[in-house]
């Protein structure tokens, strides 16, 4: 058996050292086939991250779309074991901005005497209107409520313990991975991962027993 | 309580309540509705996209040694251009002023007239050569 043999990661990057166009030409295709996969791989979670965090729908599909083109635009050519971190401090620095804009405006529209409500102007989708036909089981149904009862509690976190939380219990990052996520150190994300476990316990202590 | 193991894997030191935290969470995730699945599969396309159409840094400097070449040639043009506009311009000078006087032989009314006289051409070179003798005889004379 030859010992050259090699099993590629799904994320692995040929060099793209030669400069022919045809070689070139594949690499290109390699690394847009590896950012795919990728990108696929996180793009629920980072929309459920960025929906904790924004509350928001279309705020957190505009969050996730905005990080995926950034990091297409600028980091695709890193190593792809590095992309994870950076999407998500991508990420994380567009939920901020939206935050901060939402604030700013939120200001200035309390000063307006006649504020209407965007959300009212929105057409509603019927069929997310429709009611559902699929029955609830009382398994389902308890595991719907446990389910709101820890979105709200993730939501009344602050925003670094949230994050954190969302980032190591959701999408798995390691501690180094999160503090580069985050920007902070290591000793940060221990500190604000302990907090956040024992809010959410102290809240949700009535649906884990 | 004791805080979360500070690396490695995190199943290891995962309690029982931060994994039905995450499944519960995983949970949610399989859930989400088909609006937003085919808009992130949307954007996801097109960061994908932007990254096809775009060329890497270093491919676009593949094109330097052509371009090189080109502003060579370029260059070369421009050191010799000026010599190969006068050495034309000279050449066309000089037959333009050829073709000025074949024309003033061919309108001479004089040299036409010589002819219809009946005048020998052979008659005419030797009144020539003649005429010529005798100014040289008499320049040489005085």
């Amino acid at each position: 058996m030859s010992g050259f043999v090699t099993l590629a990661s799904p994320y692995s990057m040929p060099s793209a050292s030669h400069g022919d166009v045809e070689l070139s030409d594949s690499t290109t295709n390699n690394q847009s086939r590896a950012l795919n996969q990728f990108l696929a791989g996180v793009e629920l979670k980072a929309f459920k991250i960025a929906q904790a965090a924004l509350r928001h729908e279309d705020d957190a599909l505009d969050a996730v779309q905005d990080a995926m083109l950034q990091l297409a635009r600028a980091y695709s050519d890193r190593p792809a074991e590095e992309w994870k971190p950076l999407f998500y401090r991508i990420l994380e620095n567009r939920i901020r901005d939206m935050q901060r804009r939402r604030t700013v405006r939120g200001r200035v529209m309390s000063w307006l005497p006649f504020r209407g409500n965007d959300e009212d102007d929105e057409e509603q989708d019927p069929i997310a209107q429709a009611p559902s036909f699929d029955p609830q089981p009382p398994r389902k149904l308890e595991i719907s409520e446990t389910m709101d009862a820890l979105e709200k509690a993730l939501e009344a976190l602050p925003r670094r313990q949230q994050q954190v939380f969302m980032l190591r219990t959701l999408e798995g990052l390691d501690v180094a991975e999160t503090a580069t996520a985050m920007g902070c150190s290591e000793g940060s994300v221990k500190t604000h991962y302990f907090r956040a476990l024992q809010s959410l316990r102290a809240q949700l202590g009535d649906f884990w027993t | 309580m004791s805080p979360p193991a500070p690396m490695g894997s995190m199943n290891d030191a995962m309690s029982e309540f931060e994994k039905r935290t995450r499944e519960l969470l995983e949970d949610s995730v399989q859930h989400v509705d088909g609006r937003i699945r085919s808009r992130l599969n949307q954007a996801r396309h097109a960061a994908v996209e932007q990254v096809s159409r775009s060329r890497p840094l270093w491919r676009r400097f593949t094109l330097v040694p052509a371009a090189g070449a080109v502003a060579a040639a370029l260059l070369v043009a421009l050191v010799f251009w000026p010599h190969s506009h006068t050495g034309t311009s000279l050449t066309t000078e000089a037959g333009a002023r050829a073709g000025v006087e074949d024309l003033d032989l061919l309108a001479d009314s004089d040299a036409l007239d010589l002819v219809s006289d009946g005048m020998d051409t052979g008659q005419f070179y030797e009144w020539a050569v003649d005429q010529a003798d005798s100014n040289e005889a008499s320049s040489t004379g005085a």
